[in-house]
């Protein structure tokens, strides 16, 4: 009878297969696309027309000649502006709870990552940012903090990351507050970015 | 300088400048292209079903959430267009064909990667083609494209849970593809 324990209970053997599977799929090339993939998307796209507030704001921002009507003009824009602010604007969605506008999304804090692994010769961070690439985040050994650390910019909402150590052993963070295993037996570190001056981990 | 993140192109593209989007295909573009590719298409239809994928994107793109990681939004269109491609014209197997002599021509563009592998990454290749689509593209967003659980989730209209079981059991049966044996059988 065929065993059904690697779903559930991998041996060591097993796992250092999955593991391998998982490390070659990571590793698989891919094709580069043809050039003329983006020449033909970006002739097929018009210009998006800009929300209520957009126009209005670039509207307002266009010299206006002065004319003894000017202040009646102005007393109109007033009021078309506070009309529209109360209407709600198209780029704005609802009826999903956790919508908020592009602005608030574009934000982007500062991450400090450190490791404290003095015995390390190379450490690279890796996560889903970076899409689990080894060599686009290398942290620097700080010889003054005894750690590796590297500062990044990352979007708010939830990161998984690890420490790549030597390009070939993944480490969770140790003082990372989350950790989630992967289902395989390793274990991926959670950063949740939120709003404010920025986190710092590993610290 | 920090690149723009997506969220912001997708604010400025809503805001009129079209421009940016260059921005965002030249950076999503071989993912999708590979997902066709993966999906069995010839590198021409490929091509084409890749700009298809961008053009809804871009005339949806109103419809996009920008508190959730746009990659897997992209790829939950490929996917779905190609998924459609391939039921209306009932090409699936003709296209496995096609890709089936293509894909051993495909020259490693990886270069540096470590010699001793190729056989092992050849092998894989042969065992992913294998794999059923779910499976497949389950395991290959996990591991290659890096996404968490809840992407994967959303890339393939999945719970969490079922994303999180469709990998594992998409990797045990890549295990059990590339290594042979009766261990690890599924029911």
């Amino acid at each position: 009878m065929a065993r059904n324990h690697s779903m559930e209970d991998p041996t060591r053997s097993e796992r250092r297969e999955l593991e391998k599977i998982a490390r070659l799929v990571a590793s698989l090339p891919d094709r580069e696309p043809p050039d003329a993939i983006l020449d033909a998307v970006m002739a097929r796209v018009q210009p998006k027309r800009a929300g209520r507030l957009v126009r209005l704001w670039r509207k307002l921002r266009t010299p206006v000649p002065m004319s003894p009507l000017w202040p009646a003009l102005a007393g109109s824009v007033a009021v078309v502006l506070l009309v529209v602010t109360i209407l709600p604007d198209p780029v704005e969605r609802t009826g999903d709870p956790d919508t908020r506008t592009v602005e608030e999304a574009a934000a982007e804090r500062p991450v400090l990552f450190t490791l404290d692994m003095p015995e390390a010769s190379r450490v690279d961070l890796i996560g889903s940012f970076n899409r689990w690439s080894p060599g686009r985040f290398n942290m620097q050994w700080d010889e003054s903090r005894g750690l590796w650390v590297i500062r990044l910019k990352l979007e708010q909402g939830r990161h998984e990351y690890a420490f790549l150590v030597d390009g070939e052993r993944a480490v969770p963070d140790p003082n990372a507050r989350f950790q989630e295993d992967d289902g395989f037996g390793n274990t991926n570190s959670i950063l949740v970015v939120q709003g404010g001056n920025g986190h710092e981990t590993g610290i | 300088m920090m690149e723009r993140s997506d969220s912001e192109l997708v604010s400025s593209i809503l805001s009129g400048q079209a421009a940016d989007y260059a921005v965002l295909v030249k950076r999503y573009q071989k993912p999708v292209f590979n997902l066709m590719l993966r999906m069995n298409f010839s590198v021409s239809d490929a091509a084409d079903l890749t700009q298809e994928a961008f053009i809804k994107a871009y005339e949806n793109l109103e419809r996009y959430n920008p508190v959730r990681p746009l990659f897997p939004w992209l790829y939950a269109i490929g996917r779905n267009l190609a998924l459609d491609h391939l039921r209306r014209e009932k090409t699936a197997s003709a296209a496995k064909e096609n890709l089936r002599r293509q894909i051993d021509l495909v020259p490693n563009p990886g270069g540096g990667g470590n010699p001793e592998e190729a056989p092992d990454l050849r092998r894989l290749r042969q065992c992913l083609r294998e794999l059923p689509e779910d499976y497949r593209e389950a395991v290959v967003l996990r591991f290659h494209e890096g996404m968490n659980m809840k992407e994967i989730g959303r890339a393939l209209g999945l719970s969490v849970s079922g994303a999180k079981m469709r990998v594992r059991r998409g990797l045990v049966r890549l295990r059990q593809a590339f290594f042979g044996g009766d261990h690890g059988e599924e029911p």
